[in-house]
């Protein structure tokens, strides 16, 4: 699997993160190995630069081409916007992930927005569609329509 | 023996410039000796002025005395008819006098009459006259009183109603900004409650909750992009 590292990555920021160290890395080969083997040791995560050091491992890869392509796969993955009440833990950042990919069939990222004004539920956007599932939609338009009933509770 | 026309003419020429030369010195002569004879008598007529003078005075002093008779005869006889026509003239006076004034009195009188008569039928025809103009102003008037009272009512009608819908329009404006206040505190305050009693387990559920309504309406499926935009507007 050549980019079962995309697997881990959740999130927009961490995908924004990745791409970074790529474009950093692609940019330091035209300024020569010790520079690329610099660059991988100091501005690059350690666990992503394992991932690279057994890349260039392989004979048959060429390194630059490599990093283009990862780049291009990462910009080709789909971003799932969701804007929620509350700051989500990693666990149910994890679980609200394993649930989109498994109804999209395809990996995503998710790109997280918080606003406690929703109140509940969340706002999806997903390849130019937008779906409000807030609590705030249900409660506005349950107030609309009990607009009448509050008023008259008021007035007792 | 033919005697020349001109020498006649000539002739008689001569003869007419004698004969009137000497009827000149003829008439000459005769004024010379008047002038003469007035010389002559002038002395003979001459007067003395002193005795031109005493003879003026003397006519004057006729002229003077005849003047006077005259005058005294004249005052004599006007005192005598001063006497004579004094009391007549006195008495004609006082006739004139007493006549006038009867006529007067008889004026008066009956212009008093005439001015009574008057003054006792004016207040009747004045009556008569002011009923008749009362009368016709009292149906004006009232007739004005009636249409003025109509107006006001319906103009205070109007104001009423005016007021009226002023006043219903103002409450409705009132009572709706009102009504949205109270809803806008009444949801304030639950969104308030709602998002402290919330706690981040029934957070999450209400995610997946919403992550499962958005997979039954397709919205994670790649076949629905097509229709992208109806989905953003459902």
């Amino acid at each position: 699997m050549e980019y079962e590292i995309i697997g881990n990555i959740k999130t927009l920021d961490s995908a924004e993160v990745l791409k970074q160290e790529l474009e950093v890395l692609l940019n330091s080969l035209y300024s020569g190995k010790e520079e690329f083997e610099s660059v991988l040791r100091t501005k690059v995560r350690s666990s992503f630069a394992d991932f690279i050091r057994r890349k260039i491992s392989q004979e048959d890869v060429r390194i630059d081409l490599f990093l283009k392509d990862f780049i291009k796969k990462l910009d080709s993955v789909p971003v799932v916007k969701l804007i929620l009440a509350f700051e989500p833990s990693e666990e149910t950042v994890n679980r609200i992930y394993s649930y989109i990919v498994s109804a999209c069939k395809r990996e995503v990222f998710l790109d997280l927005g918080y606003s406690p004004d929703i109140i509940g539920g969340a706002i999806i956007i997903y390849r130019g569609k937008y779906k409000d599932l807030s609590f705030k939609y249900v409660f506005e338009r349950e107030f609309e329509e009990e607009k009448k009933k509050i008023l008259e509770f008021m007035k007792i | 023996m033919q005697i020349d026309q001109s020498t006649v003419y000539l002739v008689i020429l001569i003869f007419s410039i004698l004969i009137i030369f000497i009827l000149g010195l003829f008439m000459a002569y005769l004024k010379l000796l008047r002038n003469y004879l007035d010389t002559k008598e002038g002395k003979d007529r001459y007067i003395d002025p002193k005795e031109l003078l005493l003879r003026a005075h003397a006519k004057s002093q006729r002229i003077l005395e005849d003047a006077t008779d005259k005058a005294n005869k004249i005052l004599s006889s006007s005192e005598v008819f001063k006497v004579k026509n004094l009391d007549s003239i006195q008495k004609q006076i006082e006739k004139l006098h007493f006549d006038n004034l009867k006529v007067y009195q008889d004026s008066v009188s009956k212009i008093q009459d005439v001015s009574l008569r008057m003054l006792q039928n004016v207040p009747e025809y004045i009556k008569t006259l002011i009923t008749k103009e009362i009368l016709i102003v009292k149906d004006d008037l009232f007739a004005e009183i009636k249409k003025a009272n109509e107006s006001a009512k319906d103009l205070v009608a109007q104001a009423y109603r005016k007021v009226d819908e002023e006043v219903a329009e103002y409450k409705k404006y009132r009572m709706e900004a009102l009504e949205n206040t109270i809803v806008s505190i009444v949801q304030q305050i639950s969104r308030r409650v709602l998002n402290r009693e919330i706690n981040l387990v029934e957070h999450e559920k209400l995610v997946m909750k919403a992550l499962e309504e958005a997979k039954r309406q397709n919205i994670f499926s790649d076949e629905n992009n097509k229709n992208g935009e109806e989905a953003v507007k459902s």
